[in-house]
């Protein structure tokens, strides 16, 4: 209610923040090393700033300032979109907003975001999602690609059009009412979550002919699977990719195919 | 098995834009773009596993920061891809092949990931003249200047895709007559140990002890249900998940713990 009545209040409206949403979707299209996201950037703020600057030279200068730097996380940058935008309307204004209270805010909100999304999405929520449809493709059920999409993109759009329109409400709180959310409490919980996960989903590794019958087989055969889970660890510890570990352990299957021992 | 080799590279190339510039709905993940190509080439099944084990082996390869992870989703497509046109070559069984397409797509997520690097490193020269344009007033470059970054991606994802797939294809039909029997018996055995490893690989990442009784606990309780209760397997692990994750939330609220 109180986010309508402000956003009627200005010349930014809803659609305005939507078109701000759907453009962030190509927020990392130009994705380079030099100012990594800042053209992403520059070209989601665009239809607001279209917008709130009608002079062709004062967007040229907002645009400029959206040139510059910038790095975060592709999900969460939608808060700072959304608080950036509704700094530059009061800038343009004159409603007591300075233009370094713009580059600060921009600089200040770059690296806990960042930080806050890579934990929170690229650490926790993605994997915990792809393991859990893993194993469900493992057991042999085929809604597993969607039960994925649909585990992680409920919270991802949600945080994408939420952030952006949040963003705009609370402009420089906007870091309060993230805290709020507890992105880190989620992470641990959804770390720990992936471990039961993998517990649960190591019995469906090996399909014995019995069907599952015999207690006493499948605790063999899945306590076998455990050591040599173990026994793999213990091969990583020594700082080993995935493409070594690989190579390693098919060339001992391949010699042991060969010399007739499997 | 040229133009094969081209449809394959051109649908993968598009949903792997998906991964970094365009939309990230993670539609380009092993899980998904495996099944969806093996969908479109009447296999969904293979696709579904060759994705699984993707997804599971190279979970802990993640985008954090400003790294560049290898690419995962363009080892999914070439290993499905593969998968389509080796296997009228090999008439060995299909988890045999399996394992082969995915232990031959792997080194090709090296190959992707450094094409991205270069990608990524021209890029700054788009953002460069983006700036230059701006500068002098003309603001609609900078969309043009965008959207050259997503085609550099594509770019970048279908000629890693073709040149991967038409190598691995060629090199199975020189090869398909040379390769002993006894190398698919072993790679029968390696399509077992693949989620295996994967398993071993993301249990590695842990290292809160306190949290082992709970990964034992799932283990025993779900493998207690698939032999003793008359449950569907997919029943059986969500119930397991259920139980723990219960267990789980009351662990944490009483006995907390930050590490993980």
């Amino acid at each position: 209610m109180n986010q309508s009545k402000e956003i009627s209040h200005s010349s930014i409206n809803k659609f305005d923040l939507f078109k701000v949403v759907f453009y962030s979707f190509l927020f990392q299209g130009s994705w380079n090393f030099k100012k990594m996201q800042n053209l992403g950037f520059a070209f989601s703020i665009q239809p607001a700033l279209k917008k709130i600057y009608q002079n062709k030279e004062d967007r040229k200068g907002a645009l400029l300032r959206h040139l510059e730097f910038y790095n975060s996380h592709p999900y969460m940058a939608s808060f700072v979109l959304g608080a950036i935008v509704r700094l530059e309307e009061k800038y343009s204004r004159k409603e007591g907003v300075l233009l370094e209270d713009i580059i600060i805010l921009k600089k200040v909100m770059m690296g806990p975001m960042g930080s806050l999304g890579d934990t929170f999405f690229w650490a926790s929520l993605r994997p915990v999602a792809a393991v859990f449809a893993a194993a469900l493709a493992i057991i042999g059920w085929g809604a597993a690609p969607f039960i994925f999409l649909l585990i992680f993109n409920v919270p991802h759009l949600y945080i994408k059009f939420f952030g952006v329109y949040e963003g705009y409400r609370c402009d420089k709180k906007v870091m309060d009412e993230i805290k709020r959310y507890n992105f880190f409490q989620y992470s641990i919980y959804l770390k720990s979550f992936m471990l039961i996960l993998l517990g649960a989903m190591i019995p469906f590794v090996i399909k014995f002919d019995k069907g599952y019958a015999d207690f006493r087989l499948g605790l063999f055969i899945n306590g076998s699977i455990f050591l040599v889970i173990l026994l793999i660890t213990k091969i990583y510890y020594r700082k080993l990719t995935v493409n070594k570990v690989l190579l390693l352990i098919s060339s001992i299957c391949i010699v042991l195919g060969l010399l007739h021992i499997i | 098995m040229f133009w094969q080799i081209l449809k394959i590279s051109l649908i993968g190339a598009l949903v792997n834009l998906d991964d970094v510039p365009l939309l990230q709905i993670m539609i380009s993940q092993p899980i998904v773009i495996a099944p969806l190509i093996g969908f479109l080439w009447g296999d969904f099944q293979t696709g579904l596993i060759i994705g699984a084990f993707l997804e599971l082996l190279m979970i802990n390869y993640l985008p954090i920061g400003c790294a560049v992870p290898l690419d995962s989703s363009i080892g999914a497509v070439v290993a499905i891809g593969t998968f389509f046109l080796i296997t009228p070559f090999f008439p060995s069984s299909r988890n045999a092949l399996i394992a082969l397409v995915v232990l031959v797509s792997m080194p090709f997520t090296i190959i992707a990931q450094k094409a991205s690097i270069l990608v990524r490193k021209f890029n700054g020269r788009l953002s460069t003249l983006a700036q230059e344009s701006a500068e002098r007033g003309d603001l609609r470059k900078l969309d043009f200047f965008h959207f050259t970054g997503v085609g550099l991606f594509y770019l970048r994802s279908f000629c890693v895709c073709f040149i991967s797939i038409y190598f691995i294809a060629v090199l199975a039909k020189l090869t398909v007559y040379r390769i002993p029997a006894g190398a698919f018996r072993g790679l029968e055995l390696l399509y077992t140990l693949l989620p295996i490893i994967g398993i071993a690989m993301i249990f590695d990442t842990f290292k809160n002890k306190s949290l082992y009784g709970l990964f034992s606990l799932s283990f025993f309780l779900s493998l207690l249900l698939i032999t003793l209760s008359s449950l569907p397997g997919v029943l059986s692990f969500c119930l397991t998940c259920l139980i723990c994750g219960g267990l789980l939330i009351i662990q944490q609220k009483f006995f907390k713990s930050k590490k993980v």
